[in-house]
């Protein structure tokens, strides 16, 4: 499934977004049920979110989403699984 | 739907997870269903009688649901019974300070062509936030009322129900959002050819029916299926173009289309100013997720509880001594005989709920609710997540685990927050090994008197470490790996003393009405088995673990079994056991360290046990009791051979 989005920037997973960075949530790569709970609770692909904070001891990520300002808590290794897009410079 | 109108009602609430449904229908119903701030509390549901302006209603209390797939049980139950026909009207809570993402499962709702209300709660939050909400557009634009109300005040909920009674039964949402265009002409052509048999076999919105299909909704496909599986076939050409087009696997692709028709909605009715309240509170937010403010707030929490728990508990107890002091003595003073000794049976049993752990349980209890109410609790469970996490457990646990604090009997009965049945298993077999409230009183009596402050604040530290050591253990050799946690995080907000009220009596009724009767009943029949000389039996039968094991005198025997009833028994009991309430004239401070040790590791009382076996089956209890005999004779055997004075 690597469809090529027109204008996509880098793609990098959820995890190696920096902190107070903003991107675009571009495919969920975790597996069905995983991904069901990872929608359910707001980060469906098209969403900008915004890593707000890390965990200490390899602890989970927490995420906003930038529109609604929801948060939702994230472990890495799923975090991991989530392609994203950042906002490069001059983006929209 | 021509459904003959009992006097009765039936008006069911919907809406996610934290919206505040679980409020309002306590606002309605009285003191009956926990509410909660931590993701996914309402799993069961309940419901209520009552009247309203002369009206009867019957009002249920759907379970917490995102949307309304088949994939989750509680998910598909509620759409089950929505769909039933045997709803009169719904009420759709929301939280509208998270407009944009409810809107999404509201619009599903809509699409079920069932009569509805919305009722966009918290718009006290959603102000604070900034957000002007424009009720009269949302009306329009999902054909349905909109209420607003503050739930946890009680302001709006009148109207919200006035609006439900008035469509019960008869008016469907007036309107029916559109899709865009794609998603439109699939449905046109679809629903052009609909055939009569599904017509027949499916008596629901034929627009609802086919839109499930277009989102691969396996329970409608079966349905459908059965009906008229050449439908079934076009609906899957439809939904497979859809997909195409989309570049997107087929369940997501009208998800996509939905998202963007929420997107729009809300763009329309929603303007957000910037908040200024948000800005102190944010603050506050972030200080709590830093990890030194992060570690600060956990660290302080705790130490907090435990000095609140144990001052005002001190106090408390301290207020009950003297009345239940002259009480016992006039019962001392009655002649021997068995009423004597039925009454003191008794007396005890009251005494050790009420002067014992009411005093220590309350104020924990309530230190807990306000944890969850102001969305402490989730915070808190992102910071300790990494550690939890190398002892084979996640965040989830921490309510269960903190809840143990206080007792262990709530902290089994809330592993029912955890999706993952390892989780729970581990959770409940590691419950016991939290210190309670009741083995406090026994660390705090007995540690806390005769072997110092800092061999207490040790041993606390030591029951920790050792339910950690016991998760390590059971998850290293089960080799399953734990599901990442993923959690929503609340806004923090304040508490509500009459939430957190509710929330204290809820928890305290379960010790009322289960543990305190036990108490009783136990005390009752140790002051029998003195009268009739059997208590020396009981020792003689477990002197080779008292004595030989423990190198404690055969006399504690007694106050040990008792405390299988409840823990805070052998403290209550090893005084009358000993003969003397100087216990370190009789036992070495060596005896009454291996003494604690063994109570704070062996057997949880029989009310967790009875908790375990309920929530988990026979099997966990008696895995869960054995592990913690083993255990406690392991490790308090080891301190008494490594103590030479004992």
């Amino acid at each position: 499934m690597e469809a090529s989005f027109p204008g996509k920037k880098d793609s990098l997973t959820l995890l190696e977004l920096v902190e107070g960075e903003t991107a675009a949530i571009h495919a969920l790569h975790n597996d069905g049920v995983t991904k069901k709970r990872i929608q359910a609770l707001g980060l469906f692909e098209g969403r900008r979110v915004c890593v707000i904070a890390r965990a200490p001891f390899s602890g989970p990520l927490l995420v906003e989403d930038v529109v609604t300002g929801a948060r939702v808590m994230i472990a890495r290794d799923l975090a991991e699984n989530i392609e994203v897009a950042a906002d490069g410079p001059g983006a929209d | 739907m021509a459904r003959a109108r009992t006097d009765e009602i039936v008006i069911a609430l919907a809406g996610q997870p934290n919206c505040g449904k679980s409020t309002l229908f306590n606002a309605v119903a009285g003191f009956r269903v926990d509410v909660g701030n931590f993701a996914g509390t309402s799993v069961a549901f309940a419901e209520t009688r009552v009247t309203f302006h002369g009206q009867k209603i019957r009002l249920i209390d759907l379970p917490g649901t995102y949307s309304i797939s088949s994939h989750d049980l509680a998910e598909k139950v509620a759409r089950d019974f929505l769909l039933s026909g045997e709803v009169d009207a719904l009420i759709n809570v929301v939280d509208a300070s998270m407009l944009s993402r409810s809107l999404e499962f509201s619009l599903q709702l809509t699409e079920m062509r069932v009569p509805m209300v919305m009722c966009l709660n918290m718009m006290d939050e959603a102000q604070r936030k900034g957000m002007e909400i424009n009720t009269s557009r949302l009306e329009e634009l999902l054909g349905v009322p909109v209420r607003t109300a503050v739930a946890v005040v009680g302001t709006g909920i009148e109207e919200v129900f006035r609006q439900a009674i008035r469509v019960a039964g008869g008016v469907v949402p007036s309107v029916e959002p559109r899709y865009d265009n794609d998603v439109e002409q699939a449905l046109a052509r679809l629903l052009a050819g609909y055939p009569k048999p599904l017509r027949d076999a499916l008596p629901l919105s034929e627009r609802f029916v086919t839109l499930r299909l277009l989102e691969k909704d396996e329970d409608f496909e079966k349905k459908v299926g059965a009906a008229s599986p050449e439908f079934l076939a076009r609906a899957a050409g439809e939904r497979h173009r859809l997909a195409e087009r989309e570049g997107r696997a087929e369940t997501l692709a009208l998800g996509s289309h939905r998202h963007a028709l929420v997107l729009d909605l809300y763009e329309k009715v929603v303007r957000h100013r910037r908040g200024n309240v948000l800005g102190a509170r944010e603050k506050v937010d972030r200080f709590i997720i830093h990890p030194i403010g992060g570690a600060i707030t956990v660290v302080g929490s705790l130490l907090i509880t435990f000095f609140l728990a144990f001052h005002l508990g001190n106090a408390i107890a301290g207020l009950v001594d003297v009345p239940f002091g002259r009480v016992r003595a006039a019962i001392q003073a009655l002649p021997s005989g068995i009423g004597p000794a039925v009454l003191m049976g008794i007396f005890e049993g009251v005494v050790a709920g009420a002067g014992i752990v009411l005093p220590y349980l309350v104020p924990l209890l309530a230190l807990l609710a306000i944890f969850e109410d102001t969305g402490l609790l989730p915070r808190i469970a992102f910071m300790v997540d990494g550690i939890l996490h190398r002892v084979g457990l996640h965040g989830s646990s921490v309510v269960p685990l903190i809840l143990g604090f206080g007792c262990n009997v709530p902290s089994i009965m809330a592993t029912r927050t955890l999706e993952n049945p390892r989780d729970r298993f581990v959770t409940m077999m590691v419950a016991p090994f939290i210190t309670c409230s009741a083995r406090s009183v026994v660390i705090i009596a007995l540690a806390g008197k005769y072997l110092g402050v800092l061999v207490t604040v040790g041993l606390y530290l030591f029951g920790g470490l050792m339910s950690m050591a016991v998760s390590y253990a059971l998850t290293r050799s089960k080799r399953r790996k734990s599901l990442g946690v993923i959690m929503e995080v609340p806004p923090l907000r304040q508490p509500y003393p009459k939430i957190v009220a509710r929330k204290v009596w809820l928890r305290l009724r379960e010790f009322v009405v289960v543990a305190w009767p036990v108490l009783i009943v136990s005390s009752l029949v140790l002051s029998l088995l003195s009268y009739a000389g059997t208590d020396a039996a009981i020792n003689r039968f477990l002197a080779p673990l008292t004595t030989s094991v423990l190198h404690l005198p055969a006399a504690v025997g007694i106050p040990l079994f008792l405390g299988l009833f409840r823990k805070e028994l052998t403290l209550v009991m090893l005084g009358a056991a000993l003969g003397t309430d100087a216990i370190g004239t009789v036992l070495s401070n060596g005896q009454i360290l291996v003494l604690v040790v063994f109570t704070m590791l062996y057997v949880p009382c029989v009310a967790t046990l009875a908790a375990q076996w309920r929530e988990g089956g026979w099997r966990t209890a008696a895995a869960s009791a054995l592990l913690n005999l083993g255990v406690s004779i392991a490790v308090a055997g080891v301190v008494a051979r490594l103590i030479p004075a004992a």
